[in-house]
């Protein structure tokens, strides 16, 4: 056996919100506002429920092949040649997201925090620690995101709360005419792409204890996450105002330095870092070793563990490769990467169950 | 001496402009020889061959990558591509 | 044994980053700026001004008799072509590294206000070490002056003026809201105006009686912007009428005079209040409803009226809101008449309320607001009146 874990429901769904929440509650408020303006929380709305038909769409497909990881079943789709080819480039596109991520976390702490720090320093790490985790094996990172995961709520929603003394609701409105649904529409492609992350279940589906389960852990995550989101937008918005809130790189932390309660309660910076830390680091490790455990069964290997610290110098090196600044990082972030991703969250997963349905009915479990 | 690819005067270049460079590329050497370290003798002694084969390539892939970028130089732009494709949904997104 | 080397090598990596070596800052390196100025030379350039906290003076206390003269904070003054570039001149004569996250405010002179501010708050929301929290004053001269100022009661004028902008007592704005209002379409931004008094401080101990003049901050009024550029400023009690008609800090006290002997005043201390402002369109003109409300305590009668009777009662109420409209119908007028600057958020009422017909409106707003009539409302109530219901001194 490659990987011998087995997680339960509950961890499943905590997993997947920690994988999504913390990019997109960093970010989310400037891009979405840039398009949406004062609307996007009706983009967020859009977005959720297309987050939920592409986990649908993925759910189906993994459990037509229980206990088998994209990886393996896309080979019997398709045949073993073609399939390793359509293995391979999502092995391939699991490291370039977690290049991407990684550069992020790295953006985050030089540019809000530390600026004189070279990036290279909090990749080095952040990977360090999620080689480590990942060496472990899926349990380990899973119990512990257990944990962490609380902890990061509990801070998401402090932030928000603070705030409620400088919040003006009337910011929100008026609703839809100002922009249009076009613009609501464009605003919600952004987060749609976020939730699709999801995909990442068609890894995780055979290790989980109950696979029944998997329609329930993958809509829920979305939920959580999708609701969490929306309310934290809310927040944005009647801080900010929409024209406001769109020049902004990380619109969360200029969130948490407004919070001054009674003038002792206030430099609350350290509680985004906490969030964007711990959460960062769980969601490079699971597209690590998503991408380490595809690569392993991609060349049929007994294990997975020597590949780890390979392939996490590749993640490093690419990490610093794709992009001169920040600038580029978001520019590509916010335009050529949202389509190239949906390919591989959406697109494909969509074309590979129409091939599984069309080659015959379910199987039965073994 | 003009004869060297441009590629190898660069790097020369490079090299000889800062001793941070030969510092940087210890280090990074340092880094591979201590994966190798952690990783091969386990694998050679359990006698997991095409395991080590796999490593190996990886870590190869991850050397070719790393070590020019000590010296500076970028091996490839591994976005291009990505950008070139989807370019024309890439402009229908920025716009409001 | 080979965890062990890693678990090793692994502590003594993040023991020498997790204290973030390259950005870290001991505190006796740091010059702490308690508050910055901006001007515009005549030249063209950015003077940026900084009061820079002693250290010694701050920790020290309440100092004995040399506080009179002894100032507890540096101020320097540098010009560049850019904030940042002025900074870096500042940065050749202070000894330590200039530290910005105290900053509480950010005063801006009359020529670097009236030449357009956007381009001068750009370094202080970009950079990841200054605050959004920091207050916006506009002064009638220098920003340099009133960072030179002294103050009784704090340590440092900067600390002082800070505080007077957080009690709120006229108008305060922050950078980050300061920032939404330039942002934002359907209104213009207003600072709070400071500016310089004088005081006599009896300083040295009993063998030296000596008079020093010094100069004191005191806030005076708002100042008024068009867009990014400094329009003009209101007074006082203009000021409290902006303060009624935007619903903000509906809090003060007004004097009325009283009805029976003239000559006399009495004081009324508004605790609450509130501000309805509604837009109103017929498809060529505009207009506003404004309503307000507000409840005050009586606290001082020079007069003797019975206010336990009701028609005295009412006709003390009525005179408030005479007052009120007075003070509105003033800001008004200068705001409307000789400003033409809509600062009053109507703009932003009006797009909620009819926002199809915003989109014609909003880029000549300015001039139809300028142009559109407001209706005011007032309602007063005397609730309490303190602790007596007449005068106890009166003798019956």
């Amino acid at each position: 056996m490659l990987e011998g874990g087995k997680i339960s429901s509950r961890q499943a769904i905590f997993l997947m919100v920690s994988m999504v929440l913390p990019t997109a509650f960093l970010f989310m408020a400037a891009v979405i506002a840039h398009l949406a303006k004062q609307d996007g929380w009706i983009s967020l709305l859009l977005a959720v429920l297309v987050a939920l038909l592409i986990a649908w769409l993925v759910v189906s497909l993994s459990l037509r092949f229980p206990g088998q990881t994209i990886f393996q079943f896309v080979e019997v789709i398709l045949g073993r040649w073609p399939g390793k080819v359509v293995a391979f480039l999502y092995i391939w596109w699991l490291i370039h997201v977690n290049a991407e991520i990684l550069r992020q976390f790295g953006s985050f702490m030089v540019s809000a925090f530390m600026p004189e720090t070279p990036i290279i320093v909090f990749e080095i790490l952040v990977m360090v620690i999620a080689a480590y985790a990942v060496r472990n094996g899926l349990e380990v990172f899973t119990r512990a995101n257990e944990i962490l995961l609380p902890i990061i709520l509990v801070m998401v929603f402090i932030i928000n709360i603070l705030l409620i003394p400088e919040l003006n609701l009337k910011r929100l409105l008026p609703v839809y005419i100002d922009n249009g649904a076009v613009s609501i529409i464009k605003g919600a492609i952004i987060p749609s792409v976020w939730f699709g992350e999801i995909v990442v279940m068609a890894v995780l589906i055979p290790y989980l204890n109950k696979a029944k389960e998997a329609y329930r852990v993958a809509a829920s995550a979305t939920l959580i996450t999708g609701s969490i989101l929306i309310f934290s937008y809310v927040n944005s918005m009647a801080l900010y105002g929409p024209e406001a809130a769109d020049g902004w790189i990380f619109p969360s932390l200029n969130k948490v330095r407004m919070v001054n309660i009674a003038n002792f309660l206030e430099r609350l910076e350290a509680l985004i870092m906490f969030v964007w830390v711990a959460g960062g680091m769980v969601k490079i490790s699971i597209f690590y070793w998503a991408a380490v455990l595809g690569s392993a069964q991609w060349l049929e290997l007994k294990d997975y563990k020597p590949l780890v610290l390979p392939v996490g110098v590749i993640i490093l090196a690419l990490s610093i490769m794709a992009h001169e600044s920040i600038l580029g990082l978001y520019t590509f972030l916010a335009t050529s990467a949202l389509p190239f991703w949906i390919v591989f969250q959406a697109c494909i997963p969509l074309l590979l169950l129409i091939a599984a349905m069309l080659r015959g009915p379910r199987k039965t479990r073994h | 001496m003009s004869k060297l690819p441009i590629w190898l005067k660069d790097m020369l270049a490079l090299t000889l402009k800062r001793e941070l460079a030969s510092f940087m590329i210890a280090l990074v050497l340092l880094a591979f020889a201590f994966i190798i370290w952690l990783e091969a003798p386990g694998l050679v002694k359990k006698k997991m061959w095409r395991e080590l084969a796999a490593f190996s390539v990886f870590l190869i892939i991850g050397m070719a990558l790393t070590i020019p970028q000590v010296y500076g130089i970028r091996p490839f732009e591994p976005n291009a591509p990505i950008e070139t494709l989807f370019k024309p949904l890439a402009e229908l997104l920025k716009k409001p | 044994m080979k965890k062990l080397l890693s678990c090793l090598l692994l502590l003594i990596f993040m023991a020498g980053i997790l204290s973030g070596c390259w950005s870290r800052k001991e505190l006796s390196e740091l010059a702490i700026v308690l508050g910055a100025g901006i001007d515009r030379t005549p030249d063209g350039q950015v003077m940026l001004t900084l009061q820079l906290a002693k250290p010694s003076t701050i920790t020290g206390g309440w100092g004995g008799g040399a506080r009179g003269i002894e100032p507890s904070a540096w101020v320097v003054s540098g010009t560049g072509k850019t904030v940042l570039d002025a900074q870096k001149r500042l940065a050749t004569r202070i000894s330590r590294s200039i530290y910005w996250a105290h900053s509480a405010i950010l005063v801006f002179g009359e020529e670097a206000a009236r030449y357009g501010i956007r381009r001068y708050i750009d370094f202080f929301l970009r950079s990841p070490y200054s605050r959004e929290t920091m207050w916006i004053m506009v002064t009638n001269g220098e920003a340099k002056d009133i960072l030179e100022a002294y103050s009784e009661m704090e340590n440092t004028s900067a600390q002082d003026i800070a505080n007077l902008a957080r009690s709120r007592t006229g108008y305060s704005v922050n950078l980050k809201d300061f920032t939404i209002m330039l942002a934002n379409q359907g209104t213009n931004p207003i600072a709070s105006r400071i500016d310089l008094i004088d005081y006599s401080i009896n300083s040295g101990g009993l063998t030296r009686a000596k008079s020093v003049m010094q100069k004191g901050a005191i806030l005076t009024g708002t100042a008024v912007f068009h867009d990014e550029t400094l329009a003009g400023f209101l007074d006082e009690s203009e000021t409290q009428g902006l303060l009624w008609l935007r619903g903000e800090t509906l809090k003060g006290i007004i004097s009325v005079s009283s009805l029976t002997e003239p000559g006399k005043e009495m004081s009324i201390n508004i605790i609450r209040g509130a501000t309805e402002v509604q837009p109103q369109y017929d498809g060529e003109s505009v207009w506003f409803d404004v309503k307000i409300v507000i409840e005050g305590d009586l606290w001082e009668q020079q007069s003797g009226e019975e206010i336990m009777e009701r028609q005295v009662r009412k006709a003390i109420e009525e005179e408030m809101a005479g007052e009120v409209e007075d003070k509105v119908r003033l800001a008004l007028e200068k705001v409307q008449g000789e400003y033409k600057v809509d600062i009053l958020n109507f703009g932003e009422s009006f797009h909620r309320k009819y926002p199809k017909v915003w989109p014609k409106l909003k880029d000549s707003w300015d001039e139809v607001f300028a142009g559109s009539g407001v209706n005011i409302t007032v309602e007063a109530h005397l609730r309490r009146s303190g602790l007596e219901t007449k005068r106890t001194s009166e003798k019956e």
